[in-house]
């Protein structure tokens, strides 16, 4: 009996396809193929996935042998007939816990699409997407389709950091130092300013972040372009709708307060992910709860190709190339809250700096020592901003008394 | 001449008041979220303020539709103009740059975007800025003429 037929017997478990599982494995991939939505090919590439779930399925068969036999022994007592369920409920519940945990460590892939940015439902903008993702890291290369400003985006999340960095297409005049620009912080989530990479994001890189979330409350990912770096800790409540089967992407997310929502429109299998193949973010009227008039703004995506990479990736690959000339804003220090905290160079090297670098420690005393800390500023005062909004007003009640004095003169 | 500008000025400021406080109270009366969030500014919640606004507004609206009195009318939207001038100051100094929701619900009607909506506000408000304080400049004026001319009487 050969390895594949005994994958496939498993998994199909009739009798009557065993001649024909026998005599070829592919086709005989066929039907559970059809069923998941796939192509033979396909199916014939999921055998090792599947080899993987049949081990651990003997893993858990064997153990529940040994712990009936071992329980068989003593079955005359109570006690050990609850012993027997337990450990028999136990092993269950290992079954069930261990189809999420069969996909924890994911192969990385690339999926690559378009997306179209619409303004009042009229297309003004194409870009075309790259998605790098493996487990919690992702890279998203977004590139306008018409000749714009910016050559493309690069936006990445290593592990610990979030990039986001975009490459000027127009060599720089003799004033300006930089030919590229790039953001760098602690943080999960795509950088507030890259609203662009949030649908590709949402598709293809967040199962991992939806994977920590406890509740309905994430963080500002929809409020792109709009929280202050204050504001980057509030988190906000969502309607989240998440695939049952890897990579745990959501496939409805709806923001009642920032009336924007996140749908997948159709999805498609690959290997073993369920992988979304049209997506769409539609931004309606932040002061109405209503979603049934045309959104203001849309991005809508489509999958064109999604591939394995079986190359080996580092965290190194997860993080966009500089071009030498990079002007950059730094948000990886201790109080990231306050703008005043983020460092501003021009990094003259193709790879990002790291917080120990003795030139960026000394720019971040230097800039400690400059400014004080959050606590020695004063706050925006209620009294004087009540005053200065009265102003008009007393000058208006002010010039109409005088105007009657005079007139009365007169 | 001067009266038909006086009379175009009478009937635009009335309009652009009267769409502005009707659309205001109209969203302020509304149950969207956004309106229970006190305003960055005053501390107020956003759906009082919406209100209380756009009643000055109907109300200045119709002293520019039925006052005989011009000089009334223009004081009190160059008043309305400046304190609205001063509160967009207000909102740039606190580092506010949300669109400012003038239009409330009304912009959802008719389809148009809060950026839109904004934009065309700060074009409003600028046209009411300076035709009110170009008429009650230009009453002052006349006022200091004829009252000269009567002395020489």
């Amino acid at each position: 009996m050969t390895k594949h037929f005994w994958v496939y017997r498993r998994i199909c478990g009739s009798k009557w396809r065993i001649s024909a599982a026998g005599r070829q494995v592919r086709y005989a991939w066929g039907p559970a193929a059809t069923r998941a939505g796939g192509s033979k090919p396909v199916a014939a590439a999921r055998l090792p996935a599947a080899e993987m779930l049949v081990r651990l399925g003997d893993l858990c068969a064997g153990l529940l042998r040994i712990s009936l036999s071992g329980c068989c022994y003593q079955l005359q007592t109570w006690r050990n007939l609850i012993i027997t369920n337990l450990s028999v409920c136990l092993i269950f519940t290992f079954l069930s816990w261990a189809r999420p945990l069969a996909c924890v460590a994911q192969q990385a892939f690339q999926a690559d699409g378009i997306l179209d940015q619409y303004n009042n439902s009229v297309l003004t903008r194409s870009y075309h997407f790259t998605a790098i993702i493996k487990n919690n890291q992702w890279l998203i290369r977004t590139i306008p389709d018409k000749k714009s400003p910016v050559a493309f985006y690069e936006d990445s999340y290593d592990g610990k950091y979030v990039y986001s960095y975009f490459q000027l297409s127009d060599a720089p005049t003799k004033h300006v130092v930089n030919s590229s620009s790039g953001d760098v912080e602690a943080n999960d989530i795509p950088n507030n300013k890259s609203d662009y990479v949030v649908a590709t994001w949402l598709a293809y890189g967040s199962g991992y972040y939806f994977n920590k979330i406890k509740g309905n409350k994430v963080k500002p990912f929809f409020d792109w372009a709009e929280p202050n770096p204050s504001e980057l800790n509030t988190q906000i409540k969502v309607d989240i709708k998440r695939f049952d089967r890897a990579p745990f992407l959501p496939s409805y997310i709806y923001s009642k307060d920032l009336n924007r929502r996140y749908s997948v429109l159709q999805f498609t299998n690959f290997q073993t992910f369920l992988l979304p193949k049209e997506f769409v973010i539609d931004c309606f009227n932040p002061y109405s709860e209503k979603t049934t008039n045309s959104p203001f703004f849309s991005y809508h995506g489509h999958l064109s190709g999604v591939a394995l990479i079986h190359a080996e990736l580092s965290d190194q690959d997860f993080k966009p190339h500089l071009d030498g000339r990079t002007y950059t804003e730094d948000r990886r220090f201790p109080n990231r809250e306050s703008e005043r905290a983020e460092l501003t160079y021009l990094n003259k090297s193709n790879q990002w700096l790291e917080t120990n670098n003795p030139q960026l420690v000394a720019l971040y005393r230097q800039q400690r020592f400059l400014q004080p800390p959050d606590s020695e500023l004063r706050q925006p005062n209620r009294l004087k901003v009540l005053i200065f909004l009265a102003f008009p007003t007393i000058a208006f009640f002010f010039f109409a008394f005088v105007q009657r004095k005079k007139l009365k003169k007169i | 001449m001067a009266r038909i500008f006086k009379n175009t000025f009478c009937f635009s400021a009335g309009a652009i008041l009267a769409i502005a406080g009707i659309s205001k109270i109209w969203s302020g009366f509304g149950n969207a979220r956004v309106l229970l969030i006190p305003n960055p500014l005053l501390g107020l919640e956003f759906g009082h303020l919406l209100i209380v606004v756009g009643s000055i507004e109907l109300v200045v609206a119709l002293v520019c539709f039925f006052s005989r009195s011009i000089k009334l009318a223009a004081c009190l939207v160059a008043w309305l103009a400046t304190s609205v001038l001063f509160y967009r100051l207000g909102y740039n100094w606190m580092g506010y740059h949300k669109p400012c929701s003038c239009l409330g619900n009304l912009t959802d009607a008719i389809h148009l975007s809060p950026q839109a909506a904004d934009n065309i506000m700060k074009v409003a408000l600028a046209y009411l800025l300076i035709s009110s304080y170009f008429i009650l400049f230009g009453l002052a004026s006349n006022k200091v003429g004829s009252l000269n001319v009567s002395n020489g009487k």
